[in-house]
């Protein structure tokens, strides 16, 4: 199961991910991250405390995100990343693009 | 159902094939042979006909060429003879006629002293080689101190000796006559006509034939009183003319029955001079003169009754004609060899065109015969297409069968065939032998194995399968061709083989032969209905099939391989593995056979059924099996499979998500890529890996091939793709791909470490 929340505080938006961010889940991320397109004032910030599992279609929406904020000057932050997730991010590239704090 | 009426309709295209093919194969008996023979004769006929025309015409322009040729040349050589010769006699005649002349004067002088006449006539003869006899014929009573005849005279005896002499007495009143006076009364000297010398002059020898030059001699007052007669002989215009012609024909007419020669007659049609000496001074042929209109020419005439060709030229001094007489034959002998020669060339010519029209008409001529080698051809490489795509060995998951076929097909193409395939943890296989050979069969066996295929989607027993296929043949085909067949359906799980023989050979189960039920071939009788039966195999049975190919092979002395010796063989060594127990076979048959050649196609098939044991695997059992669409609305399905068959399987959370991650980056990948319908997963864990078969029936794909793209380039920086398969490596233990069937198989391995 897959639930994605967000909120907004100053100048950051705030994604809270829980569960499995695979395939069955894409389309529901997809839907859920799509304020972050809608700005180009912000950093984001996603929470992936909860997050129990991704694969390579998360990363690629994650990729899309760093994009697109990147292209505005500003940044994207994971927090929490669990051993098993964070090894899926590291051995596909992807951990060098985001700030991470615990 | 309508996918089945699909499926007919197919079969019912093939099968129309098939019948067309077997009516085209059995059109071309005698009568078709007769035609094609006759056809080839007819146009090699013709062919000979034409070249034969040509070939008469060329000879017929050679021979003109060659024969118009040889006379040119012929005549070239003879007119040049004739002017040489010409020539020769010419200057003999005015050296003898310039001796006379020039004398006159000085007799004439001393015509008062009769006795220096006789000093006159010996110096003529002595400075002039040519003049054989000189003599002085006065006129009667000229001198009266010496007589009435008086006729002084010098000539050169056969010894060459001059002798001075009076010869009135050789003088007679002939001499003295008409002729005489005629030749006193001219007032120029002139030539007579050849004549053979007076034997009184040649003694013992052979007169010699001569020509003399007269001349009047006058007295003071100018009265003629006597002829100088100054004697030629033409003995040496004889020797010479015989000697040259000679020499001509030993150079040109060799060895011919009528060769040329040479003669001069006078103007009065008399041989002057011929080679047979009989000849001389008798008149020649009346009408050969008149052929000779010029002074000078060619005629061609029958000379003695053989054909010949005339060259003439006279001289005009003593108006005599020197005539070559060249009998055609000897002239064209040369050209006549050269035409034999060139005749011998075209006759072999046109022998060896002959051979080379029958060969090649006959490989042209013969297009049915071609087509059929052409189609038997095509069908063979697409027999051999077929056999390629008959599977080789089971790529079984869990091991639970070991399976090997083959199939060694005979010289021409065959109708057998075998086929396999997993389904559900289900072995479904078949065995079987189309009657009859060539075309037709090896059509017919893919239709059966096409139509196995299709029926074991739906059907679940192997009497259904076998069922329905015996009633589509029979309902499409009218051909008559029947199929033996063995259907088996093996539950890995279990053991329990459900099968059909359907007039096939006994299998061997383990050495024992498997007891089956006399059903009929498929395809001899739609309403036959077809009985299953059932049994149970240990683990390690080895079943054993094969077509009668095997047991029905023949050494050299006609002896058949055999049933006995089959099941002996299988018997002896039930703990060889499939794929000994086939080439042990195959090795068997092959040394039995020997020399003799293999009359049908040979196909065995060996299975061995291994319980599926163990403390790994009998956890996993039913669970193990996951069938889904390609399609991302079932890949929800996915996660619970995978983490259940992890776990059971003891991996640990970490791994589990481990690979969770592999499988579920590989079937996106065919769902997204590969254009399948159907994938199915399978778990099983051997020794100590938990394997996860990915089954699809997409485009084909090895996701095991290396990838070019660098993974530690940061993700957006990088070209996108492959980022699936690389998880897919970077997440289990092993990977292993085949294309199978039409079918992906990818093995994802994952070791599992014990607690």
């Amino acid at each position: 199961m897959f639930k994605i929340t967000s909120s907004e505080q100053i100048g950051k938006l705030v994604f809270n991910l829980v569960g499995d961010l695979d395939n069955v889940a894409s389309t529901e991320a997809a839907r859920g991250f799509e304020p972050v397109f809608e700005r180009t004032d912000c950093d984001v910030l996603i929470d992936c405390t909860e997050l129990n599992y991704i694969s390579s279609s998360g990363l690629r929406i994650l990729l899309n995100i760093y994009k697109h904020t990147r292209s505005n000057h500003h940044l994207v932050t994971l927090k929490g990343l669990s051993d098993d997730v964070r090894e899926v991010f590291v051995l596909g590239g992807f951990l060098q693009l985001f700030l991470t704090e615990d | 159902m309508v996918e089945r009426c699909k499926l007919r309709k197919q079969i019912k295209k093939q099968l129309e094939v098939l019948n067309f093919q077997f009516f085209c194969v059995s059109l071309s008996p005698d009568n078709l042979c007769d035609m094609l023979k006759s056809l080839s004769a007819r146009l090699t006929f013709r062919i000979m006909a034409v070249v034969l025309v040509m070939m008469v015409v060329i000879a017929g322009v050679v021979n003109y060429t060659v024969r118009e040729y040889m006379l040119d040349e012929a005549k070239e050589r003879y007119l040049g003879f004739l002017l040489e010769n010409r020539q020769e006699i010419r200057r003999r005649l005015s050296d003898v006629y310039v001796a006379a002349e020039n004398n006159v004067d000085d007799i004439e002088r001393d015509i008062d002293n009769p006795d220096r006449m006789f000093d006159h006539m010996e110096r003529i003869v002595r400075q002039n080689r040519p003049i054989v006899c000189c003599a002085l014929l006065f006129k009667h009573d000229y001198y009266p101190s010496k007589g009435k005849v008086f006729v002084p005279c010098a000539r050169r005896d056969s010894t060459d000796r001059l002798v001075v002499s009076r010869i009135d007495s050789t003088y007679n009143s002939y001499f003295y006559g008409e002729w005489f006076q005629n030749q006193l009364k001219a007032d120029h000297g002139c030539w007579t006509k050849p004549y053979f010398e007076s034997q009184l002059f040649a003694g013992d020898e052979e007169p010699r034939l001569l020509t003399t030059y007269t001349v009047p001699i006058h007295d003071h007052d100018g009265h003629p009183v006597a002829l100088l007669c100054a004697d030629m002989s033409l003995e040496w215009l004889r020797g010479k003319m015989v000697e040259d012609i000679r020499s001509i024909n030993n150079h040109y007419e060799k060895g011919c029955r009528h060769q040329s020669y040479f003669f001069i007659i006078d103007k009065d049609g008399n041989y002057v001079v011929h080679p047979n000496k009989e000849l001389m001074l008798t008149p020649f042929d009346e009408k050969v003169g008149k052929a000779m209109s010029a002074h000078r020419g060619t005629c061609k005439t029958e000379v003695d009754g053989v054909k010949s060709w005339l060259y003439y030229r006279s001289i005009k001094f003593v108006k005599w004609t020197m005539v070559i007489v060249a009998p055609e034959d000897a002239l064209l002998a040369n050209a006549r060899g050269l035409y034999i020669i060139i005749l011998l060339v075209m006759i072999l010519g046109l022998v060896v065109i002959y051979f080379i029209c029958r060969r090649l008409i006959k490989g042209i001529a013969d297009p049915v015969a071609m087509q059929k080698a052409n189609l038997e051809h095509e069908l063979k490489i697409a027999n051999g297409i077929q056999m390629a795509m008959l599977p080789k060995t089971l790529n079984s998951p869990s091991g639970a069968v070991d399976l090997y076929a083959a199939l060694t097909p005979a010289r021409d193409v065959g109708g057998d065939l075998y086929d396999f395939f997993l389904r559900d943890n289900r072995l479904f296989f078949c065995i079987g032998d189309v009657s009859g050979k060539g075309v037709p069969a090896a059509l017919m066996m893919a239709v059966v194995r096409a139509m196995f295929r299709s029926e074991t989607r739906r059907a679940d027993s192997a009497a259904a399968i076998v069922d329905t296929m015996n009633r589509s043949i029979c309902e499409e085909s009218t051909a008559g061709y029947f199929v033996t067949m063995f259907v088996g359906i093996l539950d890995l799980t279990t053991g329990h083989l459900d099968y059909c023989n359907a007039g096939h050979e006994q299998p061997i189960v383990t050495g024992q032969p498997l007891e089956v039920i006399l059903n009929l071939p498929v395809g001899a009788l739609s309403d036959w209905n077809y009985e299953g039966q059932q049994t149970q195999l240990q683990p390690g049975d080895i079943l054993f099939l094969y077509t009668d190919g095997l047991s029905e092979a023949k050494n050299t002395a006609g002896e058949l391989f055999g049933r006995k010796h089959v099941k002996d063989l299988a018997t002896e060594h039930t703990t060889d593995s499939p794929q000994q127990l086939v080439e042990l076979m195959e090795t068997e048959v092959h040394r039995y056979v020997d020399d003799a050649e293999q009359s049908d196609d040979i196909t065995l098939l060996a299975i061995r059924w291994q319980s599926q044991g163990g403390s790994h695997s009998s956890r996993l059992s039913s669970t193990s099996h996951l069938s889904m669409s390609a399609s991302m609305d079932d890949i929800g399905a996915l996660e619970p499979f995978v983490t259940q068959a992890a776990q059971q399987a003891g991996l640990d959370d970490r791994e589990t998500k481990r690979l969770r991650l592999a499988v579920e980056e590989a079937v996106a990948n065919v769902i997204n890529h590969g254009q399948a319908t159907a994938i199915t997963l399978l778990a099983s864990v051997e020794d100590n890996q938990l394997v996860l078969t990915v089954d699809d029936d997409g485009l084909p794909f090895d996701p095991t091939a290396d990838s070019t793209t660098d993974f530690t380039v940061p993700a957006d920086q990088r070209p996108p793709g492959g980022l699936g398969i690389m998880y897919l490596h970077k997440m289990t233990d092993g990977l292993d791909y085949q294309r199978v069937d039409g079918h992906n198989v990818l093995r994802i391995i994952k070791t599992i470490h014990k607690k």
